[in-house]
């Protein structure tokens, strides 16, 4: 004999995990983010908006307000670099994840293996393995000018390149693999299809592997785009103080900066932005799904 | 053994073979198809005729032996290279393009100009019957419909050969039939030469001009659907073609072993002043409507299938049990060697 268990019964686990690890969160740092700032850390009573203001105005010693687009531009560079890593990941990803998706069936477990081993390695050495290839007398530079062909180090770090180099490297696997989730269902009769009506390999791949692939590209891009946007870790040690992203910022409101509300406030920002550009995204999603 | 084919060759398969490994899927075939013939390669599943198809297209280079396309070696021409189509099996319609997208792609392909395209689509869609829903998405499609897009796809570029690997299989019993007319039909209309897989014998004999009897790899017979059944070459073709009384010639008192065939609707009880062929006893008799079904063991073990018009039943009435005759014309029996 079974007993019916209520839908609510049964949701419940799934409802407590989401509570207390998204929604709590969430809503500590919506109410953070509303506070005044204690002097020392954290946050106190009265409310305040004075964490959003800051993002955009700056105090004069008279109290006044001026527009500083310092922060902005920090926002704006945050934006572009995480969709950059998004566009070169997925031109990356696709011809990764079509050479696994079309290796024999006992290959493709393997190289999906490689292509995650890097999540085995911590992502602060990880990330501290390219300051010794991109530094000064790192591995690039000592090559280079041992070959002869540059008599200086090149600046290869501390820019905006070599944070993007850092946050692609970071998030390409989860580029591949959505990409090789869709192209593990492509028949590969319509390859053959496609042959049999006079494509060329380069012209199969283009009209009929890379428009089966966007799906998995898009779900892709949307989860380089969301973690490149608010990363810290890579900015830090490879753009040090000169490519500066939002995750830095609000890292440096929470520590230094002794300004809780206002590192709570740019991350309730980010988090909503990236919540309406999933929900523009899904909604694109669905219309196309159904034509 | 093949015939002479009746007009200008188009294919000529020379001593291929293809090897899987240890797996033999093709094995020394001699086949030539001519142009403007709708020829079939019949078989059970597993003996080879997709491997065989998969060759002509281009998609498997024979291990061994020759392929040649009006008269041209084509053995490792790429199959974007060679005037041939494929109906697949399971269709492989391009799921992000419409029905006319799909059916102008090899056009595309091929470069010819936009106008064109479109207007070689619409004719190619209406020859197909699908001229109202050339801007579908292949999955609001039915089975039926889906299967047309296939066909109308490979017959838009006009290939010199088309090739249809079980286009029917995945198609219910009615829609079947409507399909093999509008095979027939195309394969008249667009007058060019149709290669067909399937395992269905009915579908080989009502289609064809001529029907190969595929086993293991190898071909067993090449020949019109009129004389593989008439006059199949050994036990697998008369057994696998129809229905098929395989008696062993000592049964009959016949000299030299060996197997006498004869088809269910050539035996009759032998009634006055016919000569019986053999004595067995009546298993059963059954009535099917327009004609009887009887079962006659013989004394020697073999079951004999007759077939005849119930009319001829009135005076004869007989229970079960009973030794009847059996009778059938010389020309209806064939001596097989195994
Ligand atoms: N790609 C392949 N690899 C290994 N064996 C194959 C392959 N394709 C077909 N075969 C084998 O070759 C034989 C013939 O297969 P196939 O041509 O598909 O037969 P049919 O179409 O008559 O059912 C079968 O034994 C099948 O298992
Ligand atoms: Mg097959």
């Amino acid at each position: 004999m079974t007993q019916r268990a209520s839908p609510l019964l049964l949701t419940s686990p799934a409802l407590a995990v989401i509570g207390v690890f998204m929604l709590v969160p969430l809503g500590y740092g919506l109410a953070y983010s509303l506070l005044t700032a204690s002097p020392y850390g954290g946050a106190e009573l009265p409310l305040s908006t004075e964490g959003y203001v800051q993002i955009l105005f700056q105090r004069d010693f008279d109290d006044s307000l001026y527009f500083s687009p310092t922060y902005l531009l920090i926002l704006l560079r945050s934006i572009v670099l995480a969709g950059l890593t998004s566009v070169i990941s997925a031109a990356l990803g696709l011809p990764v994840a079509w050479f696994i998706a079309s290796r024999p069936a006992r290959w493709q477990g393997a190289l999906l293996f490689v292509v995650t081993l890097p999540f085995w390695v911590n992502s602060l050495v990880r990330t501290y393995c390219w300051v010794l290839l991109l530094r000064d007398q790192g591995l690039i530079n000592m090559a280079l000018q041992g070959a002869g062909l540059t008599h200086e180090p090149l600046p290869l770090m501390y820019n905006d390149g070599a944070t993007l180099v850092g946050l692609v490297y970071n998030f390409l696997p989860f580029m591949v693999l959505p990409i090789y989730a869709a192209l593990e269902r492509l028949d590969p009769r319509l390859i053959e299809a496609a042959h049999d009506l006079y494509a060329t390999r380069r012209r199969a791949f283009l009209r009929i592997v890379l428009p089966l692939a966007v799906p998995g590209m898009r779900a892709g891009a949307l989860m380089v785009f969301a973690p490149a946007l608010g990363y810290f870790l890579v900015p830090d040690l490879l753009g040090g103080g000169r490519s500066l992203m939002i995750g830095n910022l609000i890292q440096s409101a929470f520590t230094s900066g002794r300004n809780w509300p206002f590192g709570a406030a740019l991350s309730t920002l980010v988090t909503a932005g990236v919540l309406v550009f999933l929900v523009i995204a899904a909604r694109r999603g669905r219309v196309e799904a159904t034509p | 053994m093949s015939e002479p084919a009746p007009r200008k060759p188009i294919i000529d398969l020379e001593g291929v073979s293809l090897a899987f490994g240890p797996v033999r899927a093709v094995s020394d075939v001699w086949l030539t198809i001519a142009s403007g013939e709708f020829f079939t390669l019949l078989g059970p599943s597993g003996c080879g005729k997709t491997s065989l198809l998969r060759i002509l297209a281009g998609f498997e280079t024979p291990t061994s032996g020759r392929v040649r396309l009006e008269g041209t070696d084509v053995t490792t021409t790429p199959p974007h290279l060679r005037p041939v189509n494929t109906v697949f099996q399971s269709y492989a319609l391009f799921p992000h393009m419409t029905v006319a997208e799909n059916a102008g792609f090899g056009l595309e392909m091929l470069g010819w100009p936009k106008q064109a395209i479109r207007e070689r689509v619409a004719e190619v869609l209406a020859l197909v019957g699908l001229a109202a829903l050339g801007d579908r998405r292949p999955d609001a499609l039915s089975g039926g419909q889906q299967q047309r897009v296939a066909l109308g796809r490979a017959l838009a570029p006009k290939p010199r050969v088309l090739l249809l690997d079980e286009p029917m299989s995945a198609l219910d019993l009615k829609l079947r039939k409507e399909m093999q007319n509008e095979l027939r039909r195309l394969h008249r209309e667009a007058g060019i030469t149709f290669v067909l897989v399937t395992h269905d014998q009915e579908e080989a004999l009502a289609l064809s001009d001529r029907v190969g009897v595929m086993k293991e790899g190898e071909i067993q017979q090449i020949a019109t659907p009129r004389d593989i059944y008439r006059q199949p070459v050994d036990s697998y073709v008369a057994d696998f073609i129809g229905e098929a009384n395989l008696i062993p010639a000592g049964e009959l008192d016949r000299e030299g072993g060996g197997l006498v065939m004869v088809r269910p609707e050539d035996v009759s009880l032998a009634g006055k002043g016919v000569p019986v062929r053999i004595e067995g006893r009546l298993l059963e008799l059954r009535f099917l409507g327009s004609i009887v079904e009887a079962a006659v063991a013989t004394p020697g073990g073999t079951m004999i299938r007759a077939r005849f018009p119930s009319a001829a039943m009135e005076e004869v009435a007989l229970p079960p049990g009973e030794t009847v005759g059996l009778a059938w014309p010389d020309a209806a029996e064939r001596h097989l060697e195994r």
